[in-house]
């Protein structure tokens, strides 16, 4: 259990501990992953597992992770980076992170993933948790629109799906950001752009293999 | 056992509402990153109005002229600030023995802020220098600061004492009367605000985040520099910059008097800005729900019989939570329970520590299992339990830590030190390091600063996990702690104040060799005894005694020692002389951010008295506080300084670092030690620890339970 999935890391790890530079995405709404040859990345990280893997990029920085899954609880599911980053999805919708420093915490986005995975419009709070800076828990809650804005093909890795996309505006008091997500007929959320806090910014998501 | 559950709601309000309850909302506006020469937010050398960010702390070094300052600044609260400054006036004695000689003196300031500024109104302090002391920069203020728009500021105000050396335009209740300073030490309150006032202005402007411009009229004229020929006063006049290289570096520049250049540079940390972005440590492990219960077979409970399957469960845990930093001590399985005790090394966090072991659990332990009963211990003692249902760590993992705060109990573990047999890694209980040190001397008279290093080699053996035998040898490779040729003329017994023989004939030196045994005697109480080289000065035996239920703000302590004086080089043997020495210690938190503590009892000198301290403590492990003893020796009989004092300041690494850690660096700045009011040093007293596994050290922290 935990052994094998430490190996399986150290294993990826070896293969994927990649820290691309690349040409710096503007603003949360652009494409994501948009990282130099990103086509011998993904090849290099499908032959690191069978298994599902995503590649998970910084937009402020453009650090490049590659992570799979290392626990799974209810519909959430934890996935894993070589170096011990971590982040939790709730049905591809991002619940919490752990080890980028200034994390979100833990989030109540009951409703956001609902209509998010079910792609149809709709309005609703988010609350995100985050720690302050001695160390407390504080509150952030967000009022969020979310709308249908076409549909794209996406074709990536081992992926190859039609997908709408939907995007999801929040906002409170200065604090706002706009999630993309390409979401497939199933309900799986392809890839995404989605904010973790004003500290991190915006991750770009992008499965390579389901 | 059932531990009773204790209703740690307030403080968990507390914790969570901090965002909103604390002062960062009772900020009082007109605030400056920008110090004066002394140390202190302001102009150049003259107050303003200003205030800095709350708990900011700030140390500056000046020079300008024959001046040096060194300067320490605590915004206490919102509206209160202290300063704690060393200056050395070059050259400044000119007649007498010492002629030639620099002075160095020690003085301390508080600044209150009265009035915000409003709409119309300006903001206005009042202030006292160096008032305690021997009073070269004695003078009080009153100083009004308005904003126009965000950039500039003009100050005015009217100054006493020093601060009205320059053309005073009136006088209050006649001449300023004398102060003897004595021993210095001592409160000049007869003189405030008493005697010849005049008036000082200024003006500062902002012209970006960085940089700062400011124009004083100074009302301090120089008078005993230019009595004793060490400096030109030419012009009331100075002007300054000041220059913000990074969030907490400043420069400044200045000329001064129309005669001298000065600068300085201001270092500026704050508790509530950390250095580093926290929470860079690795992910934990994910929790791991059980099958469902259909899989009866999963769920079954016949594994409890076979002891091998505890010994493989011991095995896997302990290998688990040692990757991260955290000892297993004991692990007591039962069909439906495990009850847990560790050793946690690396979390600055208790609750941190107390979640990934129960993340560790979840991997480890059969289905059946469903209460976590989780004991933080330490020196084999255990401190506290967390009772929690493993269904509720299952499901609460991506919720709010308040919500699994809300679902576990916290209470008093159950009193009993963990044995041997226990142990799970029993070969772990030696343990040695050769580790650089270094030893700093501050304040003697004729050199501020003395120092020592050398390497140190310590080794550590547990008889048992609460019997430790400890010791440590030091070698110094370079100091001049040794180059005291100061005549030791204290009346009293030398206690402290041969300091400088020890570090003579000290070399290398048995810091310290002692066996400690902790016990917890019953219900709430805890207990030490300490035999052995105890310290530096002292060997003998110190047993000690500490009430304190897990959530009370309130513990009492007892202490009692027979210590006799070691030889100078410091290897086995001993002086003359001995004495009993003890303290009945009262520890209170007053839940707002600040903890008190008071000692009264016998000192090494055979002195009575007693000690009092007040700490503002943050919940990330700040601490910033001071403290003053009181004893049956006069003022004479103790010498410079009257009575000791002091200021201590303790920062964890993990602020620092962003990534985790248990330990903290600590400084602590003592107006001079003498022989009066001297305390025994022994390591392990008992409240430093234990209240590190109490109540607060779980609510304050408890946002890191899923980290």
């Amino acid at each position: 259990m935990s052994l094998a999935t430490a190996g399986f890391l150290k294993q990826t790890g070896k293969n994927l501990k990649s820290k691309v530079i690349g040409g710096k995405s503007k603003g949360t709404t652009a494409q994501p992953a948009a990282a130099p040859d990103p086509n011998a990345l993904i090849s290099k990280a499908l032959s690191a597992t069978k298994g599902p893997i995503s590649i998970v990029v910084r937009l402020d920085t453009n650090a490049v992770l590659a992570m799979s899954p290392v626990g799974r609880n209810g519909s959430y599911v934890t996935w894993g980076s070589a170096p011990g980053q971590g982040v939790t999805y709730q049905r591809g919708v991002l619940a919490n992170t752990r080890g980028l420093g200034s994390d979100l915490m833990a989030s109540r986005i009951d409703r956001a993933v609902m209509a998010i995975t079910s792609g149809s419009d709709a309005d609703y709070t988010r609350k995100h948790y985050y720690l302050g800076d001695l160390g407390q828990t504080t509150e952030l809650t967000l009022r969020c629109s979310l709308r249908r804005s076409g549909s794209e093909k996406v074709i990536v890795g081992e992926i190859n799906a039609d997908a709408v996309i939907m995007k999801e505006k929040c906002r409170k008091g200065q604090i706002s950001f706009t999630n993309v997500y390409w979401v497939d007929s199933s309900g799986n959320i392809l890839k995404s752009s989605q904010w973790v806090g004003q500290r991190i910014g915006s991750l770009a998501i992008q499965s390579l293999r389901l | 056992m059932i531990t009773a559950r204790v209703d740690y709601i307030k403080y968990a309000a507390l914790g969570l509402m901090a965002a909103a309850a604390t002062p960062a909302n009772a900020q009082v506006g007109t605030e400056t990153t920008s110090y004066t020469l002394f140390g202190a937010p302001g102009l150049i050398l003259m107050p303003t109005a200003e205030v800095a960010a709350d708990s900011e702390l700030a140390f500056s070094y000046s020079q300008f002229g024959p001046n040096a300052n060194g300067t320490l600044t605590f915004q206490i609260l919102p509206r209160l600030s202290g300063s704690f400054r060393y200056t050395k006036l070059a050259n400044f004695w000119n007649v007498g023995p010492l002629t030639g000689q620099d002075f160095f003196d020690r003085s301390f300031d508080l600044e209150y802020r009265v009035l915000n500024e409003t709409k119309y109104l300006p903001a206005v302090s009042v202030g006292i220098r160096d008032f305690i002391g021997t009073g070269v920069y004695s003078g009080e203020y009153v100083v009004a600061t308005k904003g126009f728009g965000d950039k500039l500021r003009v100050h005015g105000g009217l100054g006493w004492g020093r601060l009205a050396s320059h053309n005073p335009i009136g006088q209050i209740g006649g001449p300023r009367p004398a102060f003897d300073v004595g021993q210095g030490g001592n409160l000049n309150f007869s003189q405030w605000f008493r005697g010849d006032f005049a008036p000082f202005a200024g003006v500062s402007y902002k012209v970006n985040d960085k940089l700062t411009f400011k124009a004083e009229y100074s009302s301090d004229a120089f008078v005993e520099e230019v009595a004793r020929g060490t400096m030109e006063y030419n012009s009331p006049f100075n002007f300054g910059i000041d220059y913000q290289i990074s969030p907490a570096f400043h420069l400044n520049a200045s000329y001064v008097a129309g005669s001298m250049f000065g600068a300085g540079l201001t270092i500026r940390l704050n508790p509530r800005q950390p250095q580093a972005r926290s929470g860079n440590e690795k992910a934990p492990l994910p929790v791991k729900p059980r099958p469902s219960r259909a899989d009866s077979a999963a769920w079954g409970s016949d594994w409890v019989t076979s002891s091998e399957n505890h010994n493989d469960i011991r095995k896997v845990v302990s290998d688990a939570l040692g990757k991260q930093g955290i000892r297993l001590k004991a692990l007591g399985l039962g069909a439906t329970q495990a009850a847990i005790r560790i050793d946690n090394k690396r979390f600055n966090s208790q609750p941190q520590a107390v979640g990934r072991t129960a993340r560790i659990l979840t991997h480890a332990l059969p289905p059946s299992i469903e209460i976590f009963k989780i004991t933080i211990t330490q020196n084999g003692i255990p401190l506290s339990t967390v009772t929690m249902r493993r269904s509720d760590i299952e499901d609460l993992e991506h919720a709010p830590a308040l919500d699994i705060y809300n679902r576990v109990t916290i209470g008093e573990a159950a009193p009993t030190a963990v044995k041997n047999a226990e142990l799970p890694n029993f070969d772990q209980r030696f343990s040695w390091a050769l580790t650089p040190y270094m030893a700093i001397s501050f304040f003697d008279p004729s050199s501020p600063v003395r120092g020592d290093v050398g390497l140190r080699f310590s080794a550590k053996y547990e008889i048992a996990p609460n019997i430790i035998l400890s010791g440590a040898v030091q070698k110094s490779i370079w100091g001049n702690l040794d180059d005291d040729t100061h005549l030791n003329t204290s009346d009293l017994p030398h206690v402290r104040t041969d300091g400088a023989l020890y570090a003579q004939q000290g070399d290398p030196a048995i810091e310290h060799l002692t066996a400690s045994w902790y016990e917890r005697p019953g219900k709430n109480l805890y207990s030490r005894v300490t035999v052995g080289y105890l310290e530096k000065m002292f060997g003998g035996v110190s047993a000690e005694l500490l009430w304190k239920p897990v959530d009370s703000p309130l513990a009492i302590g007892a202490e009692v020692a027979w210590v006799k004086q070691r030889d100078y080089d410091q290897l086995f043997g001993f002086r003359d002389y001995d004495v009993v020495t003890g303290h009945v210690s009262a520890y209170y938190d007053f839940g707002n951010g600040f903890s008190t503590r008071v000692d009264a009892g016998r000192y090494l000198a055979g002195d009575y008295g007693a000690t009092f301290s007040v700490d503002r403590t943050f919940a990330n492990g700040w601490k910033v506080g001071g403290y003053f003893t009181k004893t049956n020796v006069s003022a004479e009989e103790f010498g410079e300084g009257s009575f000791d004092k002091g200021i201590r300041i303790s920062i964890p690494f993990e602020w620092a670092m962003g990534t985790p850690s248990k330990s903290e660096s600590g400084a602590e700045l003592r107006s001079l030690e003498r022989d009066g009011g001297a305390r025994l040093q022994v390591d392990g007293r008992l409240f430093d620890w234990v209240e590190d596994g109490h109540g607060d050290a779980y609510a304050d922290r408890w946002g890191k339970f899923w980290r």
